[in-house]
């Protein structure tokens, strides 16, 4: 039996799915990571959908989801003593068309941060989502959004010379 | 960092994400994933209780989560119970079993795969709760064992309370209000409200005589319509158009609260309270989207609901707005006043405890009911709290 509220949410999800994909691509750094990701993320809001759609921000929650159960994902993994690693990973995807390799570069230094702080990165410098914006997806305050934020440039800094070379 | 390099920072994030590509996602895909992780809580939250509440077992486990849910089973053998609404104090559904603070534990009893999405008490000896399953949602009046008396198509789910409970409203299939009365079985059907997606928020005046239900309704954009009254002797009134979408009203009628358009960032909404006889708004925040009276009307509680909920409440003096008591101690997941003077909010903290607190107008916060927890703070919570 299809309901309104299934056609509601069927409509979010053939608009949104694309653009979620590949915020989820940018929090992972793994195509099949992000795509389990994305379905799991929807499903929690699907359970959600009578609570949360008539609120004013569908994405805003999702993105919340996306973040935690990326997170969640994390202490699953590392109770089962799956650690994670501070080398530079593999790119699980091919580099864009064209690329001068500062790119390439600074991509992996993205991917070696703390998935908190790649969350943060993430929302501000790709969704460019405004300081309390960013809070109020990741429910923490802005003042730690701020702290997050310089502590993941800093770390940035620190393993990708060439942005350095370009501060002025 | 430099602006240079943040603009880089953005660049490369969007070249390395713009290309990617996955496979489309369908409805079916979704709802089955939601379907594991359902059945993946209702087995954790079994267990989550047997640790931590091991009194509720032999009712819970019987009648709520974790259990067959398709057969309605025998009747409950727990003594009845008429309940003094204003002895027993404010109930919480905890794992599928309503409980009193000084008074009986009531299963309630769900068809498979629903889940409550709201309930309130009807006066002193029924229920109403509102449900979600496969098919949507659904009204259930249940008796004082939690059993089923009659069940009612809805749209929407959501449930209009009147202050004392002697009344409880819901939106009918047909866009007319369905209005239930303590001491009746069968609800009365008011007049058709304009708009779409209309949800109820209060009612006004005493049902055993006279009262109307107040809601909003939608334009069919997702925009705020405008809002409205259903008297329970059939007609129906527009709402000051200053007032979009009505948040709350006290029970006699004197204030309404509303949402009257969006603040300026874009984020947040504005709104405040409206003093009927003098038809003018008192004041106005751009800080806050939920409004709910004290059941005296003389506070009211305010908060920011976005996304996964809001992390501070304020408690203000209904008439001028000024904040009384505020409190910012973790991700607020539902709240009912407890009496003129206290709210009740259950409150999850980022490590994922749960808890019931009780908050003061004096800004004193105490902890009613803890020992709950939950892996995702974000979502859904073992503990809930009536509509008020």
């Amino acid at each position: 039996m299809t309901t309104d509220r299934d056609a509601d949410f069927t409509a979010y999800l053939q608009a949104r799915q694309g653009r979620l994909l590949r915020t989820a691509y940018l929090l992972t750094g793994d195509q099949h990571q992000a795509e389990d990701l994305l379905q799991t993320s929807l499903a929690k809001l699907y359970l959600a959908w009578d609570r949360v759609h008539e609120r004013e921000s569908v994405d805003a929650y999702v993105r919340r989801i996306m973040v935690n159960e990326h997170n969640s994902l994390w202490r699953r993994a590392w109770r089962r003593r799956e650690h994670p690693t501070e080398a530079v990973p593999e790119v699980a995807s091919p580099p864009p068309a064209y690329d001068d390799g500062q790119s390439l570069a600074l991509w992996s230094a993205v991917q070696t941060l703390p998935r908190k702080a790649r969350a943060v990165l993430v929302l501000r410098y790709y969704e460019e989502l405004t300081e309390a914006e960013a809070a109020e997806v990741l429910g923490i305050s802005v003042g730690t959004v701020k702290s997050q934020t310089s502590r993941a440039l800093a770390r940035l800094r620190e393993t990708a010379p060439e942005l350095r070379e370009e501060e002025r | 960092m430099s602006h240079d390099s943040s603009g880089d920072l953005t660049r490369t994030l969007r070249e390395r994400a713009d290309d990617v590509t996955g496979t489309a996602l369908t409805f079916d895909d979704v709802r089955g994933r939601a379907g594991q992780i359902r059945r993946r809580r209702r087995a954790g939250v079994a267990a989550g209780v047997a640790l931590v509440a091991a009194v509720v077992l032999p009712i819970a486990l019987l009648g709520g989560a974790g259990a067959d849910k398709s057969d309605p089973g025998p009747a409950n053998p727990s003594p009845t119970h008429a309940v003094d609404p204003n002895a027993a104090g404010v109930p919480t559904l905890q794992d599928d079993v309503i409980i009193y603070p000084e008074g009986p534990r009531i299963p309630v009893r769900l068809p498979r795969n629903a889940r409550v999405m709201s309930f309130t008490p009807l006066w002193t000896d029924r229920f109403v709760i509102s449900t979600l399953d496969d098919d949507g949602t659904k009204i259930s009046l249940l008796d004082q064992n939690g059993n089923g008396v009659d069940h009612f198509p809805t749209t929407g789910g959501s449930l209009a309370v009147a202050a004392d409970r002697s009344a409880v409203a819901w939106m009918g299939t047909d866009g007319s209000p369905q209005l239930l009365v303590a001491g009746s079985d069968a609800p009365r059907t008011l007049g058709r409200v304009p708009g779409v997606m209309p949800a109820l928020v209060a009612i006004t005046g005493d049902c055993r005589t006279d009262c109307e239900v107040v809601g909003r309704s939608q334009d069919g954009k997702g925009e705020f319509d405008g809002s409205w009254a259903a008297s329970s002797n059939g007609g129906v009134r527009d709402l000051p158009t200053a007032l979009p979408a009505v948040m709350d009203a006290t029970s006699d009628g004197d204030l309404l609260a509303a949402i009257t358009g969006i603040a300026a960032d874009d984020i947040h909404a504005c709104g405040g309270v409206y003093d009927v006889g003098a038809a003018d708004l008192l004041w106005d925040t751009c800080e806050d989207n939920v409004f709910l009276f004290s059941p005296d009307g003389a506070l009211v509680m305010t908060l920011f609901a976005e996304g996964a909920g809001p992390l501070s409440l304020t408690i203000r003096d209904a008439r001028s707005g000024a904040p009384v008591a505020t409190y910012d101690d973790g991700l607020i997941k539902s709240w009912a006043w407890e009496d003129d003077d206290h709210l009740l909010a259950v409150v999850a903290a980022a490590d994922g405890a749960v808890s019931l607190q009780r908050i003061g107008t004096d800004g004193r916060s105490e902890t009613v009911l803890d020992g709950f927890h939950v892996d995702d703070p974000t979502l859904d919570v073992p503990l809930q709290l009536p509509r008020s």
